[in-house]
């Protein structure tokens, strides 16, 4: 009888243990393992500090979505403002303005692109998807002009250091872990953070209850263009360069990265904390193809198709995960 | 009826009217400024360049109009009229009478729109989402069958469709689209499908207490969808004699935005051709007309996002106006 | 789990067929590390002299067979392709296996670094970059140099502060002042004139428009200029030619591409308009090119020896990791391709195939 139950109640807590963890780790696992088969340099210190910088940059500009997504909304100009940031810090640092005033300069920019897009998208009600599409082109024409179309290189040499990799400690995995982690604090433990999700969750029962929701909507988009700032010092620094077309499509890997996270388009469900899972899937497709040596043409192809396959995972198993609770 | 729903009723009608109007004032605008600002603009020539150049873009639209509407946007047209026209190109160029290949690619496009209605219908994806991971992965293919080849110089008899003149007057892209515009009203305001599209897209619950199969509807509207980027993929092919790769991505966001541009709404239920081939007519002569001003590249992208925020303003202004009323 | 099982099953026929026609590279997990206590020393850096393609030679024994990566701008765009079978042919040719590797977003900087830092991992033996902007690639490419792994410049400069060991491509200024001299010829010397530009921010699109407006002002003064960016794409030379026959009428008289596939859209739409006379000048000689000015719709294009690019890059990396002496400059020919040269200066991948 004691048997019985024992081998029960592990059982509960093997299938406890599934329902956890989220799905998209075992598909990331699975995938490091098959690199780690097809390449003997694959699994190795350098290569795995090599992972986490290069999805960086793309953790912050993900964790902006997502506040954005939690509150009912969508910002497809965040690569617009990832490159706007970067390029303002760099012409900064040229000017020879100290690293910290320009990086100031860079996040002021980030945070004034918000701004806008907020004001057009909770004060004006225009649709986020409109708004921040056509904002975009704007903020990409600014890019562009600033630059002269070019890209401008960093003579500081002292900036590049947030980016690089200084003794093989990544710098800007570092910067950027942290700063996530206090992101996905303001997500959970800041009014900031409980409004933005109610928001999201019931817009019209929020603003019964008293709260300014055009206001917080506004400061959603604001934060996001800060937070994507960030990430724009960080790639600028990475990078060396700012380059007036390097953020083309990183608010689309931004959304697809929330989603792997969980998070979904209706009624504000999932987490910040998540979306590091899917920026990871994504840095790990990209860095094992290169290392496994999958030819260029290949690539988009077979990211493609990983991710839809890893989204489908995710939704199935949320679905079965709900009904059967 | 009561005098309430009446009076409803018309405001609706009257609302929807004076959204068209305003849209129509805007193109007519432009096409004042314009033909003021450059003599050649009102050119016989010019204005059929500007009309057949926004063929594709309308033919794109009228499909993107109707999964607007029902479900959510369509991300994969762009990579649907890029392998269609891939398709085409390739079997074109192996000697395959037209109507055969016209007739694969066509055939490619609608099972593109099955898959899609497959994902959102039975795996239950967001149509966001699974249009967005279909245009990554079909792009990829594009790009490993194509790789870095361009195919150039078809059949003459395939090209008519693109080049030709009906009638000696009537440009052939302009026919097609014209005729794809004739179809689409008719469908969405005529017909029950047209009311099936609506009401999936107003309140999925509602729709099926109506007895409309929503899941039915959902898919129906993304093959039309696939058939017409495959037609616009054919105009396409036929019209610049050439293809690449990557020649759909150009016309993935333009066609998104005409269509917001064109009053429908992300949360469905709304949307209009007529203000599709609006929007579509406004950007394409803000294109024609930044060329013949010679305006740099540089604002190019800047003014077209201007004009679009710009026109859903105006929208969303005298929509407010008319609540008021 | 049944509807998931058959959406993988979807996707992985999908997959399936698509990688049974067309082979995937092997994974370079198989080679020797690239320098070991008794091997011979590597030359990192170019002894810097200038030398011409043709005497630069296309022979050379490898000590090994070595793994060289080749890393261009962008994918699925002609010339690179043919870059790609020329590297390739060397490969097979010389003995050494050739991965390829570009940014899907075309010259894109910042997957270019990510390219870079992934083949750092992978331990090849050489890379040859043709780098999607000279600044940004600095710190990867001066981590290569650290790593021990050479690097040659394919077809656009990269950083000059840094040991490469050479550079092999043509000179973008004098590829201006000839097409402009070629152009101006044709012209007579006057008339209306626009430039195509490609994608600003590539040295190759700056220099070359650089070259042709500087030669033009300076030698054929009567000549009017307007250049126009259309980013080597054919619709934009299209529509923007369209535009321009609306503005400029009969006055349109020459259009020269410095590079890409984008004469060719002006060549429909001149043949739209129905005008004649028009003269157009395109730039490499891929399939558009060559079928334009074989129908005398083009009166030339300019081959900038793409197979001896990237064919010399790939020796240019066996000589250095041979040990050898390697110049630092490795000029390829500029040549002006009209009806008469054309099939033999016949640059498109299937031609390349055959060389």
């Amino acid at each position: 009888m004691k048997n019985a139950l024992l081998a029960s109640s592990n059982k509960n807590r093997l299938r406890q243990l599934l329902d956890d963890v989220p799905p998209v780790i075992w598909i990331i696992l699975l995938l490091m393992v098959t690199f780690t088969f097809l390449s003997k340099n694959y699994l190795s210190m350098s290569n795995l500090t090599n992972i986490a910088q290069q999805g960086a940059v793309l953790l912050l500009v993900a964790a902006a979505q997502t506040f954005v997504i939690l509150s009912g909304g969508l910002d497809l100009s965040l690569g617009s403002v990832l490159t706007l940031s970067g390029i303002t810090t760099a012409i900064a640092l040229n000017a020879g303005i100290p690293i910290p005033i320009a990086i100031l300069i860079g996040l002021i920019t980030g945070a004034a692109c918000g701004g806008i897009t907020g004001l057009l998208i909770a004060y004006a009600n225009i649709q986020p998807f409109i708004a921040s599409l056509g904002i975009q082109g704007i903020f990409y024409g600014f890019a562009l002009a600033l630059t002269k179309t070019t890209a401008i290189f960093i003579t500081n040499r002292d900036f590049a250091v947030m980016g690089s990799k200084i003794n093989g400690i990544p710098m800007a995995a570092i910067i950027s872990g942290i700063l996530y982690l206090v992101l996905i604090k303001v997500s959970t433990d800041t009014q900031f953070g409980r409004y933005v999700i109610a928001i999201g969750g019931n817009e019209s029962g929020t603003r019964l209850s008293g709260i300014d929701t055009t206001k917080y909507k506004w400061l959603v988009y604001v934060f996001a263009g800060f937070v994507t700032a960030l990430g724009g010092v960080l790639l600028a620094s990475r990078l060396e360069v700012a380059d007036p077309i390097v953020g083309v499509g990183w608010e689309f890997d931004a959304i697809a990265a929330t989603i792997l996270g969980g998070t979904t388009f209706t009624m504000g469900k999932g987490s910040v904390s998540k979306t590091i899972i899917g920026v990871l899937l994504i840095s790990v497709i990209r860095n094992g193809l290169n290392v496994i040596g999958v030819p260029s043409i290949w690539q988009p192809a077979l990211t493609g198709t990983l991710l839809i396959a890893s989204i489908v995972f995710q939704i199935w198993f949320s679905l079965r995960k709900e009904a059967r609770q | 009826m009561s005098i309430q729903t009446s009076k409803l009723k018309l405001k609706n009608i009257d609302s929807r009217l004076y959204a068209t109007l305003v849209r129509v004032l805007i193109l007519v605008l432009f096409s004042v400024i314009m033909t003021i600002v450059s003599p050649v603009f009102l050119s016989t020539r010019n204005i059929s360049n500007i009309i057949t150049n926004a063929s594709v873009l309308i033919i794109l639209g009228v499909g993107e109009t109707i999964t607007i509407i029902t479900a959510g946007t369509d991300l994969s047209i762009g990579s649907t009229l890029t392998i269609t026209s891939v398709i085409a190109a390739i079997m074109l160029k192996a000697g395959i009478n037209f109507l055969l290949a016209i007739s694969a690619a066509l055939l490619l496009g609608v099972l593109i729109g099955l898959l899609n209605g497959f994902l959102i219908t039975k795996i239950k994806l967001p149509p966001f989402i699974s249009t967005y991971g279909l245009q990554w992965a079909i792009f990829g293919f594009a790009y490993v069958i194509l790789k870095g080849y361009v195919i150039y110089d078809f059949d003459p008899t395939f090209r008519f469709i693109g080049n030709g003149n009906l009638f000696g007057i009537l440009p052939m892209p302009i026919f097609i689209m014209i005729i794809v515009v004739l179809a689409g009203t008719f469908l969405l305001g005529k017909t029950t499908f047209g009311l099936e599209f609506y009401a999936t897209g107003a309140n999925v619950e509602s729709a099926e207490m109506s007895a409309v199969n929503t899941k039915q509807v959902t898919r129906r509207a993304f093959i039309i969808s696939g058939f017409l980027s495959a037609v616009a993929g054919i105009v396409l092919l036929a019209r610049i004699n050439a293809i690449q790769a990557n020649i759909g991505q150009p016309y993935l966001l333009p066609t998104i935005a005409t269509v917001y541009m064109g009053g429908a709404r992300p949360a469905g239920g709304q949307g209009s051709i007529f203000g599709t081939v609006i929007g579509a007519l406004i950007m394409t002569l803000v294109s024609n007309g930044m060329n013949l001003l010679g305006v740099p590249s540089v604002w190019r992208d800047a003014i077209i996002g201007a004009i679009i925020i710009a026109t859903v303003l105006i929208d969303a202004l005298a929509r407010k106006r008319l609540e008021k009323v | 789990m049944k509807k998931l099982s058959v959406v993988l099953v979807v996707l992985a026929i999908m997959l399936f067929v698509t990688a049974c026609t067309q082979p995937v590279a092997a994974p370079a997990a198989t080679q020797a590390p690239a320098a070991t206590a008794a091997a011979p020393k590597i030359t990192m850096k170019g002894n810097g002299q200038t030398i011409a393609a043709s005497d630069f030679g296309y022979d050379v024994k490898p000590n090994r067979e070595y793994t060289i990566a080749v890393v261009v701008k962008s994918a699925a765009v002609p010339v690179w392709e043919s870059h790609l079978i020329a590297a390739r042919k060397a490969g097979v040719k010389l003995g050494v296996k050739i991965l390829d590797f570009s940014p899907a977003k075309a010259d894109n900087v910042e997957e270019q670094k990510r390219i870079l830092e992934d083949l750092i991992t992978a331990k090849v033996d050489c890379v040859v970059l043709a780098p999607a902007n000279t600044e940004a690639v600095i710190g990867p490419v001066t981590d290569l140099i650290k790593a021990g792994i050479p690097v040659v410049y394919d077809n656009t400069m990269g950083p000059s502060t840094v040991d490469y060991v050479s550079f092999v491509g043509i000179d973008s200024i004098d590829a201006g002042h000839q097409m402009a001299e070629a152009m101006a010829q044709k012209m007579g010397g006057e008339g209306k004139l626009l430039v195509m530009e490609g994608v600003p921010g590539q040295s190759t699109s700056d220099l070359r428009t650089q070259g042709v407006k500087e030669y033009i002002a300076e030698k054929y003064p009567k000549i009017v200029v307007e250049s126009v960016v259309t980013k080597w794409m054919f619709d934009e030379g299209r529509k923007v030619t369209e535009d321009y026959i609306t503005k400029w009428g009969n006055e349109l008289k020459a259009i020269l591409a410095v590079g890409g596939n984008q004469a060719e859209g002006a060549v429909e739409a001149v043949k739209a308009a129905g005008m004649k006379g028009v003269l157009i000048s395109g730039f490499d000689v891929q399939e558009p090119q060559y079928t334009a000015v074989q129908n005398g719709d083009e009166v030339f294009t300019v081959s900038q020896s793409v197979y001896d690019q990237a064919y010399l890059s790939v020796v240019a990396c066996v000589k250095a990791l041979n040990g050898e002496e390697v110049p630092s400059f490795i000029k390829a020919p500029i040549v002006i391709v009209t009806q008469e040269n054309l099939a033999a200066m016949d640059e498109r991948p299937a031609a390349l195939q055959n060389r």
